[in-house]
């Protein structure tokens, strides 16, 4: 009928443009969305940090492969210019790579015909304060990409630390429109990733450590206008719960829990922020993601399950209104913070039914399985057999069966609880091969002890309440404090690990699989690797300027495939390298664990691009050189 | 500092001389200078920090002298305790004793400066590298002195080393003990005031 009145008016053209404005408001949003998803499958983008909406992290490019990955070499290098950690990886966009950086959250825009040339650059000026509320370090992961819809030019979404939202000309680097999605002064900070979906520009929040009630936030990718925003914790109308809330799986708690499940107002400073990766599927128009953990740490100050924090959530993307959601760790006694990535596979169950899956690998040290149309667990084991706080997790009433030895509580010191609060998993954004249904996993193995203490909650402050110790799990070196971290290829349906590998640090970034049968990652101590993903073996590495904490992504530019991955030590198992080195206390309590990793690495970011025998631009001299006044 | 430089301050102080005197009347002839710990900038303290607070007699002597005059005072180590659980426990740990920021209870300090109360009174309010962030905009001056006598109080390092006591304070200097404060320290501290010594 649009198309009609369309046609009809075409010879008045002021009643042209009010039908035109008309078609623009209602059926853009499908087609910037099928824009970004037709952009998704070319190899020549990289336009989310998990290639696309189902966040695998899985290119089907093969010119880089197990014969010839001995033969990569650095094509191209850029630094940031700036300390601290460098999460997550470059976006890249019709010829342009798109880096982020930490505090101050710089984004630069290279041309990959001649990276040497930065096309744009976008330097905020931000409160420093924004510095003593961050959690752990300074870290960024990323941006969110919107392609224009020939009025609204395609867009660089960003995050500050300082709590605003920001949405950049990606041609010209220019502020296209700025929102306060948080306050500081309360302690609400970002580093997330934003997410596009259709046209709207969500993102989360940060500040659990400092007693923020976190929230997801969507706004009009256009304008910058909120257009809905939904909490972990409070009334079921602010959770976003309807009627049919988990309808599939009652048992995992429906109605009144936000606020139920806590004592008094508690859920007001209650935590939950989420601060990690999105998925979505645009045929269930569900995206999903992890609610962190409740504040204050100490868990005597907050009786109760805490709902809705620890929780995977299934939400209408047009609303916020969620379908499901399915709390891991009830009432969390170790900081678990169940932000972690959210990777989507369809895959047959054990009963040869296929499913639409969400895999993601927790804090807790379980990796769960959903069907993701409604909530179902369809699996949930250890990422390493060294967890001990859980036996087992029920799968029939969705609750982990405690050990009662590993829980904290006041006037107690927990000793020898595995994982620790940095979790067998962080915020890496791991990976997953469709042809051979493996999850390539990047773990810690750190332990911990743990002793709880009272402290006022006073806004804008920490709001912790506890003192940690960590050190390596049972399989590390805990005299040298080496033996942090792991890697493993996961079958989500048999539960089994294909193979799986030490490393002497935490795999803290994430991985990136290929049809090359590659599995490439980055470690702390500063080397990108190369595995074959069927069998583990190590095929090569290269040694980067600083250690990594982000996750490889591979592009094509004119016919060359490069690997591209971001270094920069930091975040939490990094803050202990600001200090120096004389100090006897650098390095206790969260640091400790980690206290090695000053005589492998130090600071400084930067994006380091590869090839095979390092082809590049430069390749031919004349390019980028400077021929004289024209 | 060129001669240029010189000049256009001092144009600048001409210019801006009714309100510049407004405010040195109100802190009581402010004659430290205090500066950045990273930067060596010149701290706007007046400008930064909050309203209340600002106007104690601790904080004018302080601000003239660079002196805390709540070293050592019982009455202020609960303010100080609330102030440092809320502010700088969630990096430095519950005792000082150091977590995803260096110890604060020993000897030793990422910037020498902060042996002095004035150093330690820079890095809180004006921030250093990293995650210390300035504290200038949330602390109340008062309640700092207040914290930095605390962060003294949880030394448990060696008296001859602590450059930030008198030779008085040193020969009573005793290593700070948890158990002590949570039995009876803290309750006997509270009966006490939070006022500058009479001597």
């Amino acid at each position: 009928m649009k198309q009609r009145i369309t046609t009809s008016m075409l010879a008045s053209a002021s009643c042209m443009a009010v039908a035109a404005a008309l078609q623009f408001a209602i059926t853009a949003p499908a087609s910037a969305n099928q824009k970004l998803v037709e952009l998704s499958k070319s190899n020549e983008n990289w336009i989310m940090p998990g290639r696309d909406y189902s966040s695998q992290n899985y290119s089907p490019m093969t010119q880089i492969n197990v014969e010839n990955v001995k033969k990569l070499r650095t094509a191209w290098s850029f630094s940031t210019g700036l300390l601290h950690g460098h999460e997550g990886t470059p976006l890249v966009v019709d010829g342009l790579m798109y880096v982020h950086t930490s505090f101050p959250n710089n984004t630069f825009a290279l041309d990959l015909n001649d990276p040497g040339h930065i096309i744009w650059q976008h330097k905020p000026k931000q409160d420093p304060a924004a510095r003593s509320v961050a959690c752990c370090d300074l870290v960024n992961r990323g941006l969110a990409y919107w392609p224009g819809d020939g009025k609204t030019p395609a867009l660089i979404i960003k995050t500050q630390l300082d709590g605003h939202l920001v949405a950049l000309n990606a041609k010209t680097g220019e502020e296209f429109w700025k929102v306060e999605n948080g306050d500081i002064k309360v302690g609400q900070t970002l580093t997330q990733a934003p997410y596009v979906i259709k046209d709207l520009a969500l993102v989360g929040s940060s500040g659990a450590e400092l007693g923020v009630r976190g929230h997801t936030t969507a706004y009009n990718v256009k304008t910058g206008e909120q257009v809905w925003r939904v909490y972990a914790t409070g009334p079921d109308s602010e959770v976003g719960i309807g009627d049919d809330f988990n309808k599939a799986n009652p048992h995992y708690g429906q109605k009144g829990l936000g606020t139920g499940t806590w004592e008094g107002d508690a859920w007001k400073i209650g935590g939950g922020t989420n601060w990690g990766w999105y998925a979505y599927d645009p045929e269930t128009n569900l995206f999903h993601y992890g609610s962190g953990n409740p504040a204050p740490w100490n868990e005597t100050m907050r009786p109760g399950d805490n709902k809705w924090t620890m929780t995977i959530w299934g939400r209408d993307a047009d609303t916020g209104q969620a379908k499901f959601g399915y709390q891991k760790t009830p009432h969390d006694e170790w900081d678990y913070a169940g932000v972690n990535v959210m990777i989507l596979s369809e895959q047959k169950d054990k009963a040869g039914k296929m499913r639409k899956l969400l895999t993601h690998p927790d804090r807790n040290g379980i990796v769960y399985t959903l069907d993701r149309e409604n909530g179902d667990l369809v699996s949930a084991n250890k990422l390493d057999d060294t967890v001990n706080w859980v036996k087992q997790v029920d799968l029939k009433s969705g609750l982990p069966v405690r050990d009662p030895e590993y829980s904290t509580y006041m006037d107690h010191k927990g000793k020898e609880i595995c994982p620790s609060a940095m979790g067998y998993h962080n915020q890496g954004h791991d990976s997953y091969d469709p042809t051979k249904e493996l999850f390539y996993l990047g773990i810690n193995h750190i332990c911990m002890d743990w002793e709880p203490f009272m402290l006022p909650y006073r806004a804008g402050q920490f709001f912790v309440g506890a003192t940690l110790w960590m050190y390596p799990g049972p399989k590390g070196d805990r005299q040298n404090y080496l033996g942090l971290g792991q890697i493993k290829a996961y079958n989500a349906i048999s539960g089994e690990y294909k193979w799986e590998k030490m490393e002497r640090f935490s795999v803290w970034g994430g991985t990136l699989a290929t049809a090359g049968n590659l599995v490439f990652y980055g470690t702390l101590d500063g080397f990108i690797k190369a595995r074959n993903s069927d069998t583990g073996e190590l095929l090569w590495k290269h040694k980067l300027p600083s250690g990594v904490i982000g996750h490889p992504m591979t592009f094509e530019h004119k016919g060359t495939q490069y690997v591209a991955i971001m270094y920069g030590v930091g975040g939490w198992p990094g803050v202990g390298l600001v200090f120096d080195l004389q100090d006897p206390t650098a390095g206790l309590g969260a640091v400790g664990a980690f206290k090695n990793l000053q005589n492998y690495t130090q600071m400084g970011g930067g994006v380091q691009v590869f090839s095979l025998d390092g082809k590049n631009p430069y390749d031919d001299v004349n390019v980028g050189e400077w021929t004289g006044k024209s | 500092m060129t001669l240029k430089k010189i000049y256009k301050k001092w144009a600048c102080v001409a210019l801006t001389g009714a309100s510049m005197l407004g405010a040195t009347i109100a802190t009581a002839n402010a004659q430290q200078v205090f500066r950045n710990t990273i930067t060596g900038e010149e701290l706007k303290i007046l400008e930064v920090a909050p309203k209340e607070g600002r106007d104690t007699p601790a904080v004018k002597s302080f601000l003239e002298t660079g002196i805390n005059p709540y070293i050592g005072v019982k009455g202020c180590l609960p303010r100080g305790e609330e102030a440092y659980l809320v502010a700088c426990s969630g990096c430095h740990g519950h005792l000082g004793e150091g977590k995803v920021g260096p110890g604060l209870n020993d000897n030793y300090w990422t910037y020498p400066k902060n042996t002095t109360d004035k150093g330690l009174f820079e890095t809180i309010f004006g921030g250093a590298q990293g995650m210390m962030g300035p504290h200038g905009g949330d602390l109340q001056l008062d309640e700092v002195l207040a914290l930095i006598a605390w962060i003294r109080n949880l030394n448990i390092g060696e008296a001859k080393d602590a450059e930030w006591l008198t030779d008085a304070q040193k020969a009573s200097f005793k290593p700070f003990n948890a158990k002590e404060w949570d039995g009876s320290g803290k309750a006997e501290a509270a009966k006490e005031q939070c006022t500058i010594p009479a001597n």
